[in-house]
């Protein structure tokens, strides 16, 4: 009887974990409520200023470690202020990824990735219409704490650009780390304008057709959701516009 | 050490027994410069030329700076005052290069060929002064020159573009797009204006060698912007068996502080390149002696 009743038993307990397995495939299958997720936390974030440290890795330019203001506003209305001169990719600023989900978008599970011994679920989104620059934007989000972690966007003439978020601020929701790979192409930079012996190899610039580079940009928030006038941003840069 | 002691030593009493009449003739020879009034036409032209091309970048500065960040600009988000004070300067630099040689051996190629074509070395020779005195004195005195000549360029073209355009970060392009930060730029303008000082101080002694050659005034100024021109110009063509000349041309090394404006500075190799010069003129200070020694005044 004691036996049976443990057989009983361990038949409900796999029940219930295939039941439980065929829950989170559904859920993870579906990339609709995740992305319902994603967009009510990003609705959350209003504005944010923040203290940026930024390190540009190109190698034909040779910048030191910038320091600025970075202000953010939704949708997409971004300005820097800095008393040094700074210097940013203008794709993977916007981090357009609220835009693209404003608008009209087709969203497809594309499996799950492991990276750095954490799984992420990959969603793979389309824009619809012919208005975005991007026409394909790939998600990698940890499905847990709907974070985004990862986003590959490509683009209709400029290639395709990586941006990899960190959170290391466990009660921030915000990435306190992004880091853009960018690929810049058929730079050309009138050599013999400043410096008798200037020396980029213009051929090898023609030749690889694309230079790549990263830029990497610290964010310390020291405001969030405090509202920040709209007009502060006409002077400003939009660079993803 | 005692002062009767410093006497005793030979070299001291070299340096005590000549310094007095070395540093009269030092004084006179920096009178004879300083009361001609072609001296100053090396000062006003570069007045005028620092004053213009700052007046033009008023003008034209942030259209050339838009000129030369164009394809910049379509990658990347630009944001800062790069038309300042120092980007100025550097250009101003860049310019004036090629005409600064020009304004001092106006001035110096004069040095001994106008006192020959003046016939004062009759009346200056019958002093008890060595001709190697009155050479070294005039060289001194070149150099005197050559420095008052920099400090001015250095002041005016800094403390004029700093004043009119403001501080801010440098954008140079030397081997890549390098950006300074504001605070790390004097130190460079600083040690670029000495090394400048130096290439400034060979061609002034140049100068003053074909000076000893020549009667005339005229002479040794345009010879010495000829052999300028042509080594300039050979330098600059790296051709063949002509580019092997290059490391024996000292036009070669005149340029050597635009590597100051690199990230990756061969302190070394520039410290080379200066020793070249520095060597370079005292082989041209030992000829001018040797030259004037064996020279008969006849004018």
């Amino acid at each position: 009887m004691k036996l049976q009743y443990i057989k009983y038993l361990l038949l409900l307990f796999h029940l219930m974990w295939v039941q439980c397995q065929n829950n989170v495939f559904a859920q993870e299958s579906n990339p609709d409520s995740l992305i319902l997720r994603l967009k009510q936390k990003l609705e959350l974030i209003k504005d944010y200023k923040a203290d940026i440290e930024i390190h540009l890795d190109v190698d034909f330019i040779k910048m030191p470690d910038k320091n600025a203001k970075m202000f953010f506003k939704q949708p997409d209305k971004i300005r820097f202020i800095s008393d040094e001169f700074i210097m940013l990719p203008k794709r993977g600023i916007g981090i357009s990824i609220r835009k693209i989900l404003k608008d009209d978008y087709l969203a497809v599970y594309s499996g799950l990735e492991i990276i750095n011994d954490k799984q992420y679920t990959v969603i793979k989104i389309i824009p619809e219409g012919s208005k975005s620059d991007i026409v394909l934007s790939t998600l990698w989000v940890d499905a847990e704490k709907a974070l985004i972690n990862k986003v590959e966007n490509t683009t209709r003439n400029n290639g395709s650009y990586l941006i990899n978020l960190k959170y290391s601020d466990p009660e921030l929701e915000l990435p306190t780390e992004i880091k853009i790979s960018f690929r810049v192409v058929n730079l050309k930079i009138p050599l013999k304008f400043i410096g008798k012996n200037s020396t980029v190899d213009k051929d090898e610039l023609k030749v690889k057709g694309a230079k790549e580079g990263t830029v990497s940009i610290k964010l310390s928030y020291f405001d969030i959701n405090k509202g920040i006038d709209d007009s502060f941003f006409e002077e400003g840069n939009n660079p993803d516009e | 050490m005692q002062l009767n002691q410093l006497v005793q030593n030979k070299t001291w009493r070299i340096i005590f027994l000549h310094l007095p009449s070395m540093y009269s003739l030092i004084k006179i020879e920096l009178y004879k410069i300083f009361k001609q009034k072609r001296s100053y036409i090396g000062f006003a032209a570069l007045i005028v030329i620092i004053l213009l091309s700052h007046i033009a970048m008023i003008w034209e500065g942030q259209e050339m700076h838009d000129f030369i960040t164009q394809n910049l600009s379509d990658a990347f988000i630009m944001q800062g005052n790069l038309v300042n004070g120092y980007l100025i300067t550097y250009l101003v630099l860049n310019f004036l290069w090629v005409y600064v040689p020009l304004l001092i051996v106006l001035v110096t190629g004069d040095l001994i060929s106008g006192e020959a074509q003046a016939g004062t070395f009759r009346i200056i020779l019958t002093k008890p002064v060595s001709r190697a005195k009155i050479i070294t004195a005039k060289y001194i005195a070149a150099m005197f020159y050559t420095f008052v000549f920099m400090v001015i360029f250095a002041v005016l073209s800094l403390g004029l573009g700093l004043w009119i355009f403001g501080k801010g970060d440098l954008m140079v392009i030397f081997g890549s797009v390098n950006i300074f930060s504001e605070s790390d730029v004097l130190w460079r303008f600083v040690l670029a204006f000495t090394y400048g000082f130096i290439s400034m101080c060979t061609v002034a002694a140049l100068s003053l060698l074909l000076s000893s050659l020549s009667g005339n005034s005229l002479s040794p100024i345009l010879s010495t912007m000829a052999i300028i021109i042509v080594f300039t110009f050979i330098s600059s063509l790296n051709l063949g068996v002509l580019g092997t000349l290059n490391p024996y041309l000292f036009t070669s090394y005149l340029d050597t502080w635009q590597s100051l404006f690199s990230y990756d500075i061969r302190l070394w190799d520039i410290l080379i390149d200066a020793l070249i010069l520095f060597i370079h003129s005292l082989v041209f200070y030992g000829l001018t002696i040797f030259i004037f020694r064996k020279k008969d005044i006849l004018s």
